[in-house]
């Protein structure tokens, strides 16, 4: 019964009541209802973003002042003390250099300075090309 | 966007007193917040009823029409040309509607909740029996809307939901009036079978 009724209104029965349908959806489109918050939402997205740019602008700062690879050297040196503050290394079985290469970049001149690791490297056409990071325990040089 | 010059968009049309679209983006541009501002007022409306159009939930097209500002406000110095400010201002909307509907699984909830409680409130009063009719009728309609191609459904809902004229919505997809008029005439013949499948089931209780 109840579907005998339901079928008599469906959209396609008459050609019109699909627009019929679209109608509907017009009216409630035209009547929206009153956003008065709407500018101080946008203001509010608007300078989340600017504060997240002004620090992602520090951070890229940062990462050009670093060489990529010493950026690279840098992360794996932290990884690799980290990972070896559970696990200490004896003396006798520090780490050879397989190979060393000057490598200009400060940062990580600093690090073997430091005798925190041994960057090891190999100079081709391209540059240096960081093949290694070898941790080296304090005081086992 | 080919052929459309000589239409009477309103990002051209300069009201008295009243900066037009092109003097504000040029502003904006240039860094003035405030005029960046003044255009969130001017397409704050139109552009939260575009976006009701696709996910028919107020909140959400507040939401997703914010984002599209604070887009725009990004993108500001992509917009190659200024008096095309709110063709790209409503694609970008668009764009996020579809991204909104895409990434969230919401879609079947948003149906029941808004079909079923926002329409449902604005229908005249009648007996019971028809409201859910056309609550039953128009959750069937939007769900196969979003059945609909990307661009079948972008030019129905433009032209359709958000009454458009043709030359409009041929400036927010970016294509000629005859490709806008096809996308809308395929998108209906569509949205006519499909219903009328679903009401020949659901008449005849298969």
């Amino acid at each position: 019964m109840m579907r005998e009724e339901k079928r008599s209104s469906r959209p396609d029965e008459a050609g019109g009541s699909l627009d019929t349908l679209f109608e509907a959806l017009r009216e409630e489109c035209a009547a929206p209802p009153p956003a008065p918050g709407f500018l101080a939402g946008f203001r509010a997205r608007r300078d989340a973003w600017l504060e997240r740019a002004d620090q992602a602008a520090t951070w890229r700062l940062l990462a050009l002042r670093l060489s990529p690879v010493g950026a690279l050297a840098a992360g794996a040196a932290l990884v690799m003390t980290l990972g070896s503050a559970t696990q200490p290394m004896a003396p006798e079985t520090a780490l050879a250099f397989p190979v060393t290469a000057e490598y200009p970049d400060p940062f990580v001149a600093g690090l073997e300075e430091a005798g925190v690791a041994t960057v090891a490297m190999t100079d081709d056409d391209a540059g240096y090309e960081l093949l290694a990071v070898l941790y080296e325990p304090m005081g086992t040089r | 966007m080919p052929a459309h010059k000589g239409s009477d968009r309103e990002s051209t049309r300069g009201a008295t007193g009243v900066p037009e679209d092109v003097e504000l983006v040029r502003r904006a541009s240039a860094g003035d917040d405030a005029a960046f501002e003044a255009l969130v007022l001017r397409y704050e409306t139109p552009l939260r009823k575009l976006v009701y159009g696709y996910v028919l939930n107020w909140e959400l097209a507040e939401d997703v029409a914010q984002d599209a500002f604070l887009l725009a406000f990004r993108k500001l110095d992509h917009l190659g040309e200024a008096a095309a400010f709110k063709s790209w201002l409503y694609r970008i909307a668009i764009n996020r509607a579809h991204d909104e509907l895409r990434r969230s699984a919401r879609w079947g909830k948003r149906l029941d909740r808004n079909v079923g409680d926002e329409a449902l409130a604005e229908l005249p009063a009648a007996g019971a029996e028809s409201a859910v009719e056309s609550r039953l009728l128009r959750r069937a309609l939007v769900r196969e809307l979003a059945r609909l191609p990307k661009s079948q459904r972008t030019a129905v809902v433009l032209k359709d939901v958000a009454g458009m004229k043709y030359v409009e919505i041929a400036e927010c997809l970016g294509c000629p009036i005859g490709t806008a008029q096809i996308r809308v005439h395929r998108g209906r013949r569509k949205l006519r079978r499909r219903l009328g499948e679903q009401g020949s089931r659901a008449g005849g209780g298969t």
